[in-house]
């Protein structure tokens, strides 16, 4: 395909959704809403047609470029490029969207805002493109904030609820952290190499850590993933393309993109913070009563899997499980949100025995929650067993501490296999609490995106040998050397630790709800109480004895002057009882000159607003000749 | 005899804008905004600005003069000053407008008027060092500039001149709807 | 024109500005603080067109300056037509009365 074919294309993929997005917006309510849907499914239909079309014809990375700002000697390039990362990225993104959408026509039916839920969801993924297909990390830090901004609004689509609006500013704010760490790096990478462009030399660890803080929020990644389980608060379909395309997975992509700058101390924290990650996400799971934060904190844990799996510098695992993760992670979400829509409520002990009620959910569900979990045949085993044998490899290499990588995310794995055991239990098995009310299937357009993930959850797509994935198509698409393959006893290892921990998942007991260690886990292990102790409650505290400052000296400032000019009065009027009239009359002028010069700074005139602002100018323009 | 006419039209452009500053009556400030702008369009062609002073005419006195002339009568109240006063300026016809705080904005505009006339005369253009131009008219290279390098602007011009034309209409229209 | 006269352009355009603003602060009567401005804009043109005789080729000043002039009229459209529905809405356009931005 010529070059300049691939360039019409990119514009046409890059500019397809922020159409629709404002397109979107501006029909609004105009237009009933099954056109609206039926428009934002078509956009993303026409995008993914683009996007095989691309990833079909294997050609030469494409970078496109130019001068964007330059000024005094420094020029920073507009660029986009399209390598094998962004072809992946490209059907990804797009397909996981465009089941979304075809999922949210019916579950969005007879919301009064559908439209502009569709003009969000078509800039949430336009933004998603322009991470991937960004050229340089100035760029991408643009889309970056795009996706901050569109998560914002799909968060708190709901905003009448407190707890939206509350967790889309939690989101927002958590998300700022990372971002301004992110800016840092990115002036730190200038600085160090001029340029703003992917390096594929070493920066300092600080200027690597810096870029990687950028993922941290994103990704969700501890100590920043407070964020996401509140996230839940959005539309059901909005969390599952914010946990299996969007939001999340362009922390992943940015990590693939700066690994190779950086150095090998900070690949080792990076290491290191993905494994803390695993392991607290799935602590996390274990004991939430609400199915759509089991999910999250699922999310978080395999979100800490890949991270670990870059830091292991393994970079065709982590996006080989990316890929796989977002198939059945996104299913597990369309499924979640039918089983939501069926029982209206988000308390898995007020469900059970769905089983019978809902049986293609409930096939589609065991499947891609057997997926997540690792259960050989099934692509969640394939990319975890590539993670796993890297992190096997590389530790041992390195010896020591560097076993606890490993060794975390096996027993995070095995956490997995738990909690969606006991989802599945609480969900699906048992007695149905309520007799009365008997729950339907939903229709075809929501059924049918969550069989097809579920479908494509399934190993044979992605490598013929159901027990390795190291022949797999894929890799040899992403041009990405393929590690080598982990010792003979991990499969067996992680396939007996899969079993266990879902047989233990089945079979345990509920425990009270408030021992220690259930407690534990419902408040993921307490992190929100402690940034509330740590930064939220001093903040406040400052906030407060500033405004009591304000109150006190400000304004005491103010009414001591009040108190003044009456004290002057009431001295001018005795004088004048006296009858010393030239002294009375001079104070009383002064009283009243002093008073409407304070006055008429803030009288509302715009001609003062302006003197004053010139006399500024001029005390400026005074003290620059 | 060139110098002559061309501080003429100095002192026609600055008596004309004193005018507009001193008087009290709305009409006879516009009037003088007539003169200033003349007189500026005269300078511009001192200035080799041929093809600016025939827009300027056209657009300020042909335009902008016309509509702030409507716009004055348009917001006239009755005054209620009686008939019986002398002076001029002050007849049953005039539309008076006061001015506030006087001092403090000529205060302000002299100061202004100093710092800029020192800076001026401290300054040093580099680009006055240049040739002057001896082109006899300049309406060939605005025309191509305006098609080559600034063609965006133009367009964009064009669009936010249709913009303020249906703006304008829309607030002034009798009611607008909430 | 030799530069010492392009130069006492240059101090009509400042006496030019100082006076345009010197009517904006001073005028109570919304119509006149608009010529002000008219003034001000001018200046600015003066300006742009003394230097603009210095760069045959490219004529910047002089393009600036049309585009200055053009915009500037559609301000005035605009403005007058806020002038006349502000008159609709409280009677009077004179400055002082209009202090609702205190709110």
């Amino acid at each position: 395909m010529p070059d300049s074919t691939q360039t019409l294309l990119l514009t046409c993929l890059l500019g397809l959704p922020f159409v629709g997005a404002i397109g979107l917006g501006v029909l609004k309510n105009r237009v009933p809403e099954s056109v609206s849907g039926f428009l934002a499914v078509l956009l993303t239909a026409i995008g993914l047609f683009v996007s095989v079309v691309i990833a079909a014809s294997v050609g030469e990375p494409l970078h496109w470029q130019t001068d964007w700002i330059s000024f005094s000697g420094h020029t920073f390039p507009l660029s986009f490029q399209l390598d094998a990362l962004s072809r992946l990225m490209l059907v990804v993104v797009h397909g996981v969207a465009l089941l979304v959408q075809l999922y949210s026509i019916e579950y969005m039916r007879g919301d009064a805002r559908i439209g502009p839920y569709f003009a969000y969801l078509q800039l949430f993924v336009g933004a998603m493109l322009g991470i991937v297909l960004a050229g340089n990390l100035l760029i991408l830090y643009g889309f970056w904030e795009l996706v901050g901004l569109a998560s914002y609004l799909l968060i708190g689509f709901w905003y009448h609820r407190p707890s939206a609006s509350r967790a889309a500013t939690k989101a927002f704010l958590m998300n700022r952290i990372g971002d301004a760490a992110f800016l840092l790096g990115i002036l730190l990478t200038y600085i160090q190499t001029g340029s703003v462009d992917f390096g594929t030399q070493p920066l300092t660890t600080a200027a690597g850590l810096c870029l990687f803080m950028g993922c941290v929020a994103k990704s969700a990644q501890f100590p920043l993933l407070t964020w996401l389980p509140d996230a839940m608060e959005g539309p059901t379909p909005v969390s599952a393309l914010l946990h299996a395309a969007t939001m999340v997975a362009a922390g992943i992509v940015l990590l693939a993109r700066i690994h190779p700058m950086l150095s090998s101390d900070a690949l080792t924290v990076v290491a290191a913070i993905g494994t803390a990650t695993a392991l607290w996400g799935g602590f996390s799971a274990l004991f939430q009563l609400d199915i759509k934060r089991v999910l999250a904190f699922s999310t978080v844990s395999q979100l800490g899997l890949m991270v670990a799996a870059m830091g292991t510098g393994n970079v065709s695992g982590a996006l080989f499980h990316l890929l796989t993760h977002a198939c059945f992670k996104a299913g597990l979400f369309l499924a979640a949100g039918s089983i939501i829509h069926a029982v209206h409520t988000q308390d898995m002990r007020a469900m059970g025995g769905l089983r019978k009620a809902l049986p293609y959910t409930f096939a589609a569900y065991v499947i891609c929650a057997a997926a997540l979990a690792g259960v050989p045949l099934l692509s969640g085993f394939l990319s975890k067993e590539v993670v796993l044998g890297g992190a096997v490899v590389w530790a041992a290499q390195r010896g020591g501490l560097a076993m606890l990588v490993p060794v975390g995310l096996l027993i995070s794995s095995g956490l997995t296999a738990v909690y969606m055991a006991r989802q599945l239990r609480l969900v699906f098995w048992g007695e149905p609490t309520d007799a009365e009310m008997i729950p339907h299937e939903p229709g075809w357009l929501m059924r049918g995106p969550v069989l097809l993930l579920a479908i494509l959850s399934v190993g044979v797509w992605f490598s013929i040998n159901p027990l390795s994935a190291h022949h797999s198509p894929f890799f040899a698409q992403m041009h990405l050397p393929v590690l080598p393959e982990g010792p003979v006893w991990l499969a067996p290892l992680s396939i007996a630790l899969v079993l266990v921990g879902g047989w233990l998942g089945f079979r345990l007991r509920e425990p009270a709800t408030d021992s220690k260690l259930a407690l534990a886990s419902f408040h993921y292990g307490y992190l929100d109480q402690l940034y509330q102790r740590l930064f939220v409650n001093p903040t406040r505290a400052l906030a407060n004895f500033l405004h009591r400052a304000d109150q006190r000296a400000v304004d005491g400032l103010v009414n001591g002057f009040g108190i003044g000019t009456v004290l002057l009065a009431h001295i001018a009027a005795f004088i004048d009882r006296i009858g010393v009239d030239g002294v009375v009359n001079g104070a009383g002028k002064l009283a009243v000159g002093v008073g409407q010069l304070t006055r008429s700074v803030q009288g509302g005139r715009v001609q003062t607003y302006i003197a004053t602002a010139v006399a500024v100018v001029l005390f400026l323009l005074w003290w620059i000749l | 005899m060139l110098q002559i006419a061309f501080f003429a039209f100095i002192a026609l452009t600055l008596i004309g804008a004193l005018t507009v500053l001193l008087t009290r009556n709305v009409l006879y400030s516009a009037y003088a905004l007539l003169l200033t702008l003349l007189g500026v369009a005269a300078l511009f062609v001192f200035a080799g600005a041929d093809f600016l002073a025939v827009s300027q005419i056209i657009i300020y006195v042909g335009g902008v003069l016309v509509l702030v002339l409507f716009g004055v009568m348009l917001t006239s109240k009755p005054t209620t000053i009686s008939t019986s006063t002398v002076v001029a300026s002050e007849r049953s016809n005039a539309i008076l407008a006061g001015s506030r705080g006087v001092w403090l904005g000529v205060l302000l505009a002299a100061g202004l008027f100093f710092g800029l006339s020192r800076l001026l005369m401290n300054a040093h253009f580099a680009l006055f060092d240049q040739p002057i131009s001896k082109a006899p008219t300049t309406i060939d290279t605005i025309g191509k500039q305006l098609m080559t390098e600034y063609i965006v602007p133009f367009e964009v011009i064009s669009i936010l001149l249709l913009v303020a034309l249906v703006g304008a209409g829309y607030l002034a229209k009798k009611s607008i709807k909430p | 024109m030799n530069p010492s006269l392009s130069y006492s352009l240059l101090f009509v355009a400042a006496a030019l500005f100082s006076i345009g603003l010197a009517v904006v602060i001073t005028k109570r009567h919304a119509v006149v603080v608009l010529m002000g401005i008219e003034l001000m804009l001018n200046a600015v043109n003066l300006n742009l067109v003394a230097f603009s005789q210095y760069d045959p080729s490219r004529l910047q000043g002089q393009v600036f300056s049309l585009f200055v002039m053009i915009v500037a009229a559609a301000e005035a459209a605009v403005a007058l037509a806020l002038i006349i529905q502000v008159y609709r809405h409280v009677k009077t356009v004179v400055l002082d009365e209009l202090t609702d931005l205190k709110q």
